[in-house]
């Protein structure tokens, strides 16, 4: 309800009335504060990922079709105690297919085309993640985070630490975080010539991000993070072609990287249509020359009492990495190079429809989502499009269950 | 770079003309599809998609670990 | 309470409905088991039987309350004043007899807020004698906590109603306000005035339910604790709007207690929209749309 102007002394008496009754414990939820959550919930999700087959015309050998992935995911997040709350989430992959192996130049007129590996991969990930909330009081609170990841090949533990205060009287959330990670690689098919038996890498993330709620309808975020890593940074299983050489090598890259990122997030309610409008953008930038910009915009249309549609529309654009090229004439005098389609310059954009329909003690979703990437996409003009760039669908299906 | 802290400083600026919020205003911001992650299965998921086919990665969280993605 | 309760949620399916209001009842339950003056375990009579004795220790929730109390007591320059509940022993409005000045005198001696020794989680009424009495804001302070507690369990569309104190927890689904009916104190069953509310608390005082005539003079129940005699010339009703139920309730009984005059004023003040009906039976306020 709207409160009328309030006058004078009439507003201090009203507002000395108002924060003793908010003082009084059962008046108003704690739901707002930093506070546990307040029941345990089971989700599910089940997705499957497809991507395109890659064009003939852009094909030099091996399978035209790529890369599928089916995901299965359960969370389960709980109450733990008055104070704190626990979050473990679990995804078993499935994932088979051929992926870009190296480029060669095309033949004159054409671009450069593609050579995929020419097995098809079958592969699976395994990956648990666990979260403890404490709160120590209805300003204060701590996450520690642990997690584990294993692959065929890859092997990769994680673990992390967040703090968080709030400042009610400026409606002011301020985060602060520390993740670590440590990778294992250890290629499946060592036995092909170059290719290394073992590798490491680690990774450091520091962020700090403020929440700001500006009005009754309107929350904004913005983070910065740092992201450092080390090690084994090129990817065991791509090549890159010499002219010179007539020849692939290994790709090589960096064994060191600093990233750079923005976020801004804002979430805005508009009650008279019953949606909420989320914008979020953020900057990369890192050492490799990679630098980014990634909008997203979702709006949550609530249809009725139970139903709920939300499309979304996210843009990408990236540069590419000094060390990259699709192909080498020669080798750079640093040694590095790598025609890895993620470190070219393009462009992507991405449409996702949701539909969720809630049953009171649970809700269903259905989601899909259709991403294509191409040079002609990015902000800035590309000479040659790398033409491993994927183009894919996810449709996925989801059970969120109150317990 | 110096862009960047010219803007989280002004985002920590504007915050000092905020007025708070009474307790009972807060209905819309409490409301799940304003969350910052709505469903956090699907952003998880979506996420992993994104790191591992695109060169920039990287949120407000100290948690995730890598993959061998291909 | 033995006034006639109501909770009107909508909810997605029957047992989220009835999972909501069970918890919402209980809230009410406890409250009201908590704070009754005819309980003899609840914490009040506990506060009031070591009156003109030794402190008593208090819990986070009373302390609260009774900060409220001080609050409101401050507010309204005395109007507002839990300890007035002692004037009952010289009122008795079904004897149809005047109480002797002496009588009223010797009780508002007694009463007074500032006589209640409130510290830190500690509680003392300093004189034999006195009384607290959370009739006054208990009912109303269960509303909002009844109305907490629906919010939490996931209600966005509702209404809490005890005994016409009111907290609606967010329009019908469609969009469209609640339409409150306030009573006509000439007939109770029926309503004088109907009020569109999409959220927010509202609550009404009035004169009528209790009082007597004497000598052609009519003299109502709502006693101003300075005095202890019944205040002249209010309305026969006072409903105000309020984000909280609780804050809606006080302001209606401090309104009623301010008399004509200055109640209105005194509302307008504080920004809270209200509506009266007068003894002739006329209606006003700026809360609307008037049913005739």
């Amino acid at each position: 309800m709207k409160q009328k102007n309030a006058r004078g002394q009439g507003a201090s008496a009203f507002m000395a009335l108002s924060a003793a009754a908010l003082a009084i414990p059962g008046i108003v939820s704690t739901a707002q504060a930093a506070a546990p959550i307040a029941e345990a919930e089971l989700g599910y999700k089940a997705s499957a990922y497809r991507e395109a087959d890659i064009e003939r015309s852009k094909l030099a050998a091996g399978s035209a079709s790529r890369y599928e992935i089916d995901t299965h995911q359960l969370r389960f997040i709980s109450p733990l105690g008055r104070a704190s709350d626990l979050a473990v989430d679990f995804s078993y992959e499935t994932m088979s297919g051929a992926s870009p192996w190296f480029i060669m130049p095309g033949t004159s007129g054409n671009g450069p085309v593609q050579v995929m590996s020419g097995a098809s991969i079958e592969e699976e990930r395994k990956d648990i993640q666990a979260s403890l909330g404490h709160y120590f009081s209805s300003q204060h609170a701590a996450k520690v985070l642990l997690g584990y990841s294993t692959e065929n090949d890859y092997q990769a533990v994680n673990m992390g630490v967040e703090g968080s205060i709030e400042i009610p009287a400026r409606e002011l959330t301020l985060t602060a975080g520390l993740g670590f990670s440590d990778d294992e690689i250890e290629p499946t098919d060592p036995e092909m010539p170059d290719r290394i038996d073992s590798a490491s890498r680690s990774s450091t993330t520091a962020f700090v991000a403020v929440a700001q709620v500006l009005n009754a309808n309107t929350v904004v975020q913005g983070s910065l993070s740092m992201v450092t890593n080390d090690g084994y940074l090129s990817d065991p299983y791509k090549k890159v072609w010499r002219a010179d050489l007539s020849n692939t090598v290994a790709d090589a890259r960096p064994n060191e990287r600093q990233q750079l990122v923005l976020n801004v997030r804002m979430r805005h309610y508009l009650p008279a249509v019953r949606a909420a409008l989320h914008v979020d953008y953020r900057f990369f930038d890192d050492d490799w020359d990679i630098s980014s910009h990634t909008v997203d915009l979702a709006w949550y249309q609530n249809l009725g009492d139970n139903w709920q549609l939300t499309p979304s529309l996210r843009y990408y654009s990236q540069s590419q990495a000094y060390f990259y090229g699709p192909f080498f004439y020669n080798a750079r005098s640093d040694g590095y190079a790598s025609s890895d389609y993620r470190l070219s310059p393009y462009g992507a954009l991405s449409f996702r429809l949701r539909l969720e329909r809630n049953w009171g003690e649970f809700s269903t979703n259905v989601e899909w989502e259709s991403y294509r990437a191409a040079a002609s996409l990015a902000l800035d003009d590309v000479g040659v499009e790398n033409p491993g760039l994927v183009e894919f669908d996810i449709l996925s299906l989801g059970l969120k269950l109150h317990l | 770079m110096k862009l960047l802290f010219l803007f989280v400083t002004a985002l920590l600026l504007s915050a000092c003309a905020v007025e708070p919020l009474q307790a009972w205003d807060r209905g819309y911001l409490a409301r799940p599809e304003m969350a910052w992650d709505p469903d956090s299965l699907s952003a998880s998921q979506r996420n992993h998609v994104y790191f591992s086919k695109e060169a920039s990665s990287g949120a407000a969280s100290a948690g995730g670990g890598g993959c061998g993605c291909n | 309470m033995a006034s006639p309760c109501e909770l009107r949620l909508y909810a997605t399916s029957q047992g989220f409905a009835d999972r909501a209001a069970e918890a919402a009842i209980a809230e009410v339950d406890r409250i009201e088991q908590k704070y009754s003056r005819y309980r003899h375990t609840s914490v009040l009579s506990a506060i009031n039987r070591a009156a003109g004795g030794d402190a008593v220790t208090i819990d986070s929730e009373t302390s609260a309350l009774l900060q409220y109390a001080d609050s409101a007591y401050q507010q309204s320059d005395g109007l507002f004043d839990i300890s007035s509940g002692v004037l009952r022993r010289a009122w008795n409005f079904k004897s149809g007899q005047l109480p002797s000045e002496r009588e009223v005198a010797n009780l508002v001696a007694v009463l007074g807020w500032p006589k209640v020794e409130l510290t830190a989680g500690k509680v003392r009424l300093s004189q034999v004698g006195m009384e607290l009495d959370f009739g006054g804001f208990a009912k109303e302070y269960a509303v909002d906590a009844a109305a907490r507690v629906c919010a939490e369990q996931g209600i966005a569309h509702g209404l809490v109603d005890l005994g016409g104190d009111i907290r609606v927890l967010g329009p019908h689904p469609d969009g469209s306000a609640w339409q409150i009916g306030i009573r006509d104190p000439q007939q109770p069953t029926q309503a004088k005035l109907v009020v569109p509310l999409k959220s927010g608390g509202l609550a009404s005082s009035g004169d009528y339910e209790r009082f007597m005539v004497i000598a052609g003079k009519r003299y109502s129940h709502i006693l101003d604790p300075r005095s202890g005699w019944p205040v002249e010339n209010t309305f026969r009703s006072l409903s105000v709007v309020a984000p909280l139920c609780l804050l809606a309730g006080t302001a209606a009984t401090v309104g009623l207690l301010k008399g004509v005059i200055a109640a209105p004023a005194w509302l307008d003040e504080l920004g809270l929209p209200h509506c009266w009906v007068q003894a002739n039976g006329q209606t006003g306020g700026d809360l609307g749309p008037w049913q005739s």
